[in-house]
């Protein structure tokens, strides 16, 4: 056996080996009345961890916590709901910059909160500055090119997130709105030479698929079942809205009825999914109140009971 | 460096329309992206996606995201400022052409430009300073790690029992030159500007998050001064005017001066030594 199918084999198995937790939500603030009456009944809450701090690289202390918010999740921790930390400023397709002190941080929430596995994004949000201790904000999540050379330098980072946190590491697959030409691989060849490589899981965000498949015209149904779903641990689902002609992932409230139609054939294919995760921007929270928000976990639980 | 070359243009044209522009106008685009390193397949790639309706979807979202977390934060400046908003935050972007990783140092910036603009006369809006620093003053309380700084005030307090007042590090004044009981009503309820009969005068509002609970008080004209003073500056003798706000919890007894240049000197040392 070669070092990457050994690897691909551990892999496997500690994704088959995670607790299956249901359906949750991803954590925003105006979600801290509706987690704080719902302790109960929660299976399981998603956090953006770098939610819960302000992070200022270039300066001597980074990560100050936000206390009130971490309050409520120290709450949620004690009232023994897993917590699953999905974060947004690693930038793993940095070029020229990787934040070694960022895998710390988030090594040290892993441990705190104990999460079963944790996600970051197929993407870069942040850019060498100055120099690569001052980085600066590239303003948005932009894709990388699915090329060799990226993949190479991608699952280098992998594994050291990997060696440096123990439990499963997954990244999401994009949306995007921009089209690379002459890219050497479609996205789900990428992702399935990535978790070949190094074993890591799948965030497979289904609502990112169905903006794709809009806006670049191809079939939801195929980019997923391309991919490997062995290796799919957590699906998105979410609502968009239109924007300068295109459908974006604007987490419009309510998951989108395209996502609710893929949704069911995914659940049956991915032997080792753990968990759905409902997603929406906290300005929606005043349509939606406590029984929007229950309404799609009830949907997406429903999915979920249908096959576990 | 060639990736991190494609990197920076691919986010600099989300930044900026007229980058887009100029690509689009340059035929293969190598013209206006010659600043940056670049192989010639990476050339072609930003030229395609400059073409590309998305771009227009990315340059509004690079907008919106800069934009959102001061709409959010901010709100009722951003009513102020309604029918400038776009102006000022054209010019905004145009100071700050990179958007700070933490999103409290790109509020702090974006208030202080706000201030600077005012001072300067060209942002002329009724009420806008004001009003922009009672928000940045809430957004920096509601920031603090309060458990973490009363812990250390309590224990400065107690160490340094004579010590010289300063106001708790959980509150703040904040000046107005308006009466804010007659301004925030419509603030707070989005009436359209202009706001005719409010009177003008010299106020102070008291915010106070001490013990995590949120009160916000309109100071009488003397006791706003005073307090106003010792926020603005060093850390004062108590006087008989200050036992009020001692006693209230509003000023704390802290380091002396001579002490904080020495801080291993606290009173249990100096009387062991």
């Amino acid at each position: 056996m070669s070092v990457s199918e050994l690897r691909q084999s551990a892999g496997a198995d500690a994704l088959a080996a995670l607790p299956k937790l249901g359906a949750g939500v991803l954590y925003n603030p105006s979600l801290e009345g509706f987690v704080s009456s719902h302790l109960d009944t929660l299976d399981y809450l998603a956090i953006i961890p770098d939610r819960f701090w302000s992070d200022e690289p270039d300066e001597a202390r980074r990560y100050d916590e936000l206390e009130p918010a971490v309050d409520l999740l120290d709450r949620v921790a004690a009232a023994r709901i897993p917590i699953v930390g999905h974060s947004v400023g690693l930038s793993i397709g940095s070029a020229e910059m990787f934040d070694t002190g960022h895998v710390e941080q988030l090594a040290r929430w892993q441990a705190r909160y104990a999460w079963p596995w944790h996600s970051e994004h197929l993407s870069f949000v942040r850019l060498p500055g100055a120099d690569a201790h001052t980085p600066v904000a590239a303003g948005l999540a932009l894709p990388v090119p699915y090329d060799h050379d990226v993949l190479e330098m991608i699952a280098a980072r992998v594994e050291h997130v990997q060696a440096r946190i123990p439990v499963p590491f997954l990244l999401e697959n994009n949306v995007y709105y921009v089209d690379l030409p002459e890219q050497e691989m479609t996205e789900p060849e990428f992702l399935n030479a990535l978790t070949a490589r190094t074993g890591c899981g799948i965030l497979l965000d289904v609502h990112n698929v169905v903006v794709n498949a809009v806006n670049h015209g191809f079939d939801a149904r195929d980019f997923v079942f391309a991919l490997d779903l062995s290796r799919v641990v957590e699906l998105h689902i979410a609502g968009g809205s239109e924007m300068a002609g295109m459908y974006t992932d604007s987490h419009s409230g309510p998951v989108a009825q395209a996502v609710w139609e893929l949704l069911d054939e995914v659940v049956a294919a991915a032997p080792n999914l753990a968990a759905i995760t409902f997603e929406f921007g906290e300005t929606w929270y005043p349509a939606m109140r406590d029984e929007g928000v229950n309404e799609e976990l009830r949907r997406a639980r429903a999915a979920w009971d249908r096959h576990h | 460096m060639s990736l991190l070359g494609f990197q920076r243009a691919l986010s600099d044209l989300a930044a900026s329309p007229a980058l887009v522009q100029a690509v689009r106008g340059a035929g293969a685009g190598a013209a206006a992206l010659a600043a940056y390193e670049l192989t010639s397949l990476e050339t072609r790639r930003l030229a395609a996606v400059a073409g590309q309706r998305g771009m227009a979807v990315n340059c509004t979202l690079y907008r919106s995201n800069r934009l959102g977390s001061i709409l959010q934060t901010f709100p009722l400046t951003s009513h102020l400022l309604e029918g400038r908003l776009r102006e000022v935050a054209d010019r905004f972007f145009a100071a700050h052409p990179t958007p700070a990783i933490a999103t409290r140092r790109e509020l702090r910036r974006f208030s202080a430009f706000v201030l600077a603009s005012v001072e300067e006369g060209w942002l002329d809006v009724p009420f806008l300073a004001e009003v922009m620093l009672l928000e940045q003053a809430q957004y920096d309380l509601a920031l603090l790690p309060r458990r973490l700084v009363e812990a250390r005030a309590a224990r400065r307090a107690a160490h340094w029992p004579d010590g010289p007042v300063t106001p708790h590090p959980m509150v703040r004044v904040v000046r107005f030159g308006h009466d804010p009981s007659a301004l925030f009503p419509l603030l707070l309820r989005k009436a359209p500007a202009p706001y005719e009969g409010v009177p003008a005068g010299e106020f102070h509002l008291l915010l106070d998050l001490r013990g995590g609970v949120r009160r916000v008080t309109l100071l009488d004209a003397a006791s706003g001064r005073l307090l106003g003073a010792l926020q603005d500056g060093a850390a004062a003798d108590a006087t008989e005017a200050l036992e009020p706000f001692l006693a209230a919890g509003l000023l704390v007894r802290t380091i002396p001066r001579k002490a904080a240049k020495h801080p291993q000197r606290r009173p249990e040392m100096a009387a062991a030594a």
